[in-house]
């Protein structure tokens, strides 16, 4: 199998359960565009009175998802602000009148694959992290045939718990999504993937076989160590290929979903429902609000800051982590607006996070040991601090998944995922020659 | 508005994990250690506080002028001075032991932890100091007639196994004559991860295997426990700068320091007691090979 971690999920699960509610912002700022290579047509302008579901932003490219207004009320201002890459992108700012009548979307009265696939653009689903159009993946396949569907059910990373929170209360909206997805690929097998730790679930699903009787369904159990839910190792399990360096999942025909996404899909096709709002696990320290929480796009992570430390004084609060303390994003702003892509917002304090003096490499080993692609992790630091990426790039670099098991392990505090990431930032970027 | 920290990702790190390292090493290495000293006299101490002092203070004073965390740093070098101070020979004059720890610093600092240390620096202080001073010093820092020197004369020891593994009245080293509590800090090392048990593992069973060819079956378990092979194989085989990297490098490495040791503490009859140590010198020259030697990664075209 892989190396990996285990976390002690036990004290942290007993919110998992936990849908926590939070007052409406009065203000959200709707981002226009969710990434830098994307192309929108912005259709609102400051001054507009827009309904809770109007399209705001129409995709005009390819990778671009539609995007919809989450709350009624009036556009104020168009403004430029980073997102939690560091990417400066448009935003409207769009104040609440309070009004809850939703614009929908026309009702389909026949489910088939191009609908499904016509519905997933039109809803503007997309995928969790990546922010890629979900309905790309199931576009590409239409001349080539896909095989498998793997719906990725393996909850391992600390403090997030939205997949379980899914699949726990809305099972049965998750299983119609699953159908649907199916049905959009033209797949043969399904494969749900769990952590052992969550097989009453896989036993919970049996209540709903009917729904997905028209494929191979299998439920595959993995262990519970992190990054268990990470998708190369996904596939392999499920298919037993292995994604060479430069494949991609689609070239195996198999393609991974998680629950979220399932019920994001049942919600537009069943409800017409577009995508507005999405559910991510919220957690801080000393909170009494830790949970799972509906976010509606666009509102701005001190809504939920201001409301879970109401009576903590400023500054309690030093760092504020997007998609999850192992391979997320610290953001520099409490005003940085939470989209439909994240799946968790942890609030650190100034004691967890304080960043450790980093000594000299010991060669212990305990990187090599845990890496879950099986690179050699202290060559590949000591490549990098060196400033020898080519070195670095020969012993598998950017294999790297940025799961961040050996920084974690690492007895000597080496910077050893942080170096990577910044290796593959600036070859991005062009930095090296 | 809120100052907040930004970093990259993970934000989660194994708790108070850097000292836990150096606690296990220290305490598999203390009972075998203590129980030594216990079966030993004064001199014997002295000789141990010596040598332990000696390089502890050198190690501080660097810790010092290169303005490194004082505790962890500290704590990390204070396996090495129980190392070096348990394969002392008890009775030798002062300059013997302090000498010793001088040179496993000095190649400490003209090598570097991180620069490529290709022996084991206590392994390499020790056998220069050997070979400036004399070997006689050393064998005669003995006194009474080793297991070792025993079986070279072709015979089995007069003690029995259980005496061999109670250290009961067995001349040698200081620390290496208790083979029970080597035993326990071995196991201690593996149970906790800190070593892999490749390396201990390949080379015991290495070494009795050249044994039972060379010398019979009965001769493998006091050739085992005599003339520091144990400690050599769980506590400075497995140092982490001079190990293998990768598992085919470990099994290899254990398996080629299980035989050499073997074929010279057979063959080679005057290195005595120090046999272990001059097998693992020679061993470690294979490291720098035999880490070439890495598993293909995930998805890896080659």
């Amino acid at each position: 199998m892989f190396g990996g971690v285990i976390f002690n999920k036990r004290q942290e699960d007993s919110f998992a359960n936990r849908l926590v509610e939070f007052s409406e912002p009065d203000v959200v700022e709707l981002p226009l565009i969710y990434k830098k290579m994307q192309k929108n047509l912005i259709l609102v302008r400051a001054g507009d009175i827009i309904q809770r579901g109007s399209l705001v932003s129409k995709s005009a490219s390819a990778s671009a998802v539609n995007i919809y207004s989450p709350i009624s009320g009036t556009v104020l201002e168009i403004i430029e602000k980073c997102d939690e890459n560091g990417d400066t992108l448009p935003f409207a700012r769009i104040e609440n009148d309070g009004r809850n009548d939703c614009r929908n979307l026309p009702a389909l009265n026949v489910i088939d694959q191009i609908r499904i696939i016509k519905r997933m653009s039109d809803a503007g689903l997309i995928d969790k992290i990546t922010k890629n159009p979900t309905h790309v993946k199931y576009l590409s396949q239409m001349d080539r045939k896909l095989e498998n569907l793997i719906i990725n059910c393996v909850e391992v990373e600390p403090l997030v718990n939205t997949k379980m929170y899914m699949m726990k209360n809305n099972l049965e909206g998750v299983i119609k999504g699953v159908s649907y997805f199916a049905m959009a690929g033209d797949v043969k097998n399904i494969f749900f993937i769990f952590s052992q730790k969550d097989m009453q679930i896989s036993e919970n699903m049996k209540q709903f076989a009917e729904i997905l009787s028209k494929w191979n369904v299998k439920s595959i159990f993995t262990t519970d160590k992190y990054p268990a839910d990470n998708i190369k190792i996904q596939i392999q399990l499920a298919t037993g290929r292995v994604l060479k360096v430069g494949e991609s999942t689609t070239d195996f025909g198999t393609v991974v979903e998680d629950p979220c996404t399932c019920f994001e899909l049942y919600n537009a096709i069943d409800n017409n429902t577009p995508l507005m709002e999405t559910y991510i696990s919220l957690y801080g320290e000393e909170s009494e609000k830790n949970g799972v929480v509906l976010v509606k796009n666009g509102t701005m992570i001190e809504h939920y800051l201001y409301d879970a430390y109401a009576e903590k004084q400023e500054g309690f609060i030093k760092q504020i982590i997007v998609n999850g303390v192992m391979n997320g994003n610290a953001v520099s702003t409490e005003k940085l607006s939470v989209d439909v892509s994240m799946n968790a917002i942890t609030f650190l304090t100034e004691e967890q996070s304080k960043q450790e003096v980093e000594l000299p490499c010991i060669y212990c080993n305990k990187c090599a040991d845990v890496c879950p692609m099986k690179l050699m992790p202290m060559w590949i630091d000591k490549a990098l601090a060196n400033g020898n990426v080519n070195s670095a790039i020969d012993q598998g670099a950017l294999t790297c998944i940025g799961c961040g098991c050996c920084s974690y392990v690492c007895p000597v505090r080496r910077r050893i995922t942080q170096r990577i990431t910044v290796m593959k930032k600036d070859l991005q970027e062009n930095k090296y020659e | 508005m809120n100052r907040l920290n930004v970093s990259l990702a993970p934000f989660k790190r194994q708790p108070n994990f850097m000292y836990t390292g150096s606690l296990m090493w220290i305490l598999a290495l203390l009972p075998a250690c203590v129980c030594g000293l216990l079966f030993l006299d004064m001199n014997a101490l002295i000789t141990f506080a010596a040598v332990f002092l000696t390089y502890m203070i050198l190690e501080s004073t660097y810790i010092l002028i290169l303005k490194q965390p004082f505790m962890v740093c500290f704590l990390r070098g204070l396996p090495y001075g129980l190392i070096i101070g348990m394969i002392m020979p008890p009775y030798v004059s002062m300059y013997v032991p302090i000498l010793c720890a001088i040179f496993a610093f000095v190649v400490k600092v003209f090598l570097g932890d991180d620069n490529g240390l290709i022996v084991n620096k206590v392994a390499i202080g020790v056998v220069i100091a050997l070979t400036i001073i004399g070997y006689a010093v050393f064998n005669n820092g003995m006194v009474a007639v080793t297991p070792s020197e025993v079986l070279r004369g072709g015979e089995l020891p007069t003690q029995s196994i259980v005496d061999l593994l109670l250290g009961n009245k067995i001349a040698g080293f200081i620390g290496t004559s208790v083979i029970l509590c080597i035993l326990f800090g071995g196991i201690l090392l593996m149970v906790s991860r800190q070593v892999n048990f490749r390396v201990p593992l390949t080379s015991i069973v290495a070494f009795a295997l050249m044994v039972l060819v060379i010398e019979g079956y009965e001769y493998i378990l006091p050739e085992l426990m005599s003339g520091a092979v144990l400690f050599v194989f769980f506590f400075m085989a497995t140092d982490y700068y001079t190990c293998p990297n990768n598992g085919i490098g470990g099994y290899i490495y254990g398996l080629l320091l299980g035989v050499i040791t073997a074929y010279f503490k057979i063959k080679f009859v005057f290195l005595g007691e120090y046999t272990a140590l001059f097998a693992l010198l020679i061993s470690n020259l294979f490291v720098a090979m035999l880490d070439k030697f890495q598993p293909k990664y995930f998805g890896e075209v080659r």
